[in-house]
């Protein structure tokens, strides 16, 4: 076991490129699931030092891209355990007209974009956590039904149905806002 | 009988399930396939707008100030009020407590010997009279004959 860490060095050769390569998308599914941007961003730090413990440990998994996203969604998960302070606030959004341009300007345009914005985010952060993240990881990470159940450790069915309960939410409040 | 697809299926559908049948009947029902291409639309633009970067939020308290003092006024009274009972209630001596009929009667029993301290009020005076009717304890000192029962009922 000595001699195993011994040979592996404390940090691994191409760590920058592997950073590089994934802690944007890493990110911006902890943005997702979190819907909170320092969280996040803090969260995101923490999957990579967790990566380079896990290195010094064990070595390099088989997929870092696989292994992190694991490690993230986890992480997500104890970050939103961990946070029950925030019972006693509220989240208010603040929409900028800078966030959500769309693609020709006019003012009706500019309007319903701005409404669909709005729309869509308020309802996808009102969803329950699990249905959030099954989303998250099937239409926006696009895993399989398949993949998604590994990562999440859940049944194939599960998934299923906590994704088709997202849609139908999410659609349903396109509807109104239609 | 309506062979038409649910909704659950064209999402099952749409993730690129094996359901031959059923993709089978929805090239042929005209139905079906509009309803596939609107769920279609519906998430792209879903995804659309969950691609954008998210609002920027800040936190509020979930109660308002308003509601906050109240709240805090409120709570002051009943601990007030619960404060008030707990130590009037312990001290029965004192004249206005909550329990003003003791009072007197503590001080009938305490001062029996004297009159004027039994005849402050009312209650202390129906418990002095009572004092003087019961059966007093010297009675029992005087040595009666032990036979004189015996004899009446032997003459009867």
């Amino acid at each position: 076991m000595r001699a195993h860490l011994k040979s592996v060095p404390s940090t691994p050769n191409n760590w920058d490129q592997i950073y590089r390569d994934h802690h944007p998308r890493i990110a911006r599914l902890c943005r997702r699931m979190l819907t909170d941007d320092d969280e996040a961003q803090e969260t995101a730090q923490e999957v990579f030092v967790k990566a380079l413990d896990h290195y010094r440990a064990d070595g390099a998994p088989d997929s870092w891209a696989a292994w992190l996203t694991r490690v993230a969604v986890n992480a997500c998960h104890d970050r939103r355990r961990s946070g029950w302070w925030r019972w006693w606030y509220r989240r208010v959004d603040e929409f900028h007209d800078s966030d959500h341009q769309s693609p020709a300007p006019g003012a009706e345009r500019v309007a319903q974009g701005r409404e669909l914005y709005g729309v869509v985010w308020g309802e996808f952060r009102k969803l329950p956590a699990r249905q959030r993240e099954v989303f998250i990881l099937r239409h926006i990470e696009e895993y399989t039904t398949s993949e998604v159940a590994a990562l999440l450790q859940l049944d194939p069915g599960t998934v299923k149905r906590h994704l088709f309960r997202a849609v139908q939410r999410l659609r349903a409040a396109l509807k109104d806002q239609a | 009988m309506n062979r038409c697809l649910s909704e659950r299926v064209l999402l099952m559908l749409h993730d690129g399930e094996e359901l031959r049948r059923e993709r089978q009947h929805l090239e042929q029902c005209a139905d079906c396939d509009r309803r596939y291409r609107r769920l279609d639309d519906d998430l792209a633009g879903i995804v659309a707008v969950l691609n954008q970067p998210a609002p920027a939020q800040h936190w509020a308290p979930r109660v308002s100030g308003h509601q906050a003092r109240m709240g805090f006024a409120f709570a002051a009274l009943v601990a007030a009020f619960l404060c008030g009972r707990l130590t009037t209630g312990n001290v029965g001596g004192q004249p206005g407590a909550s329990q003003p009929a003791a009072a007197p009667v503590m001080v009938a029993l305490d001062s029996s010997a004297s009159v004027s301290g039994a005849l402050v009020t009312p209650a202390s005076y129906a418990l002095y009279v009572d004092d003087l009717l019961s059966p007093d304890d010297s009675d029992s000192n005087i040595d009666l004959p032990a036979d004189n029962g015996a004899q009446d009922s032997d003459d009867f």
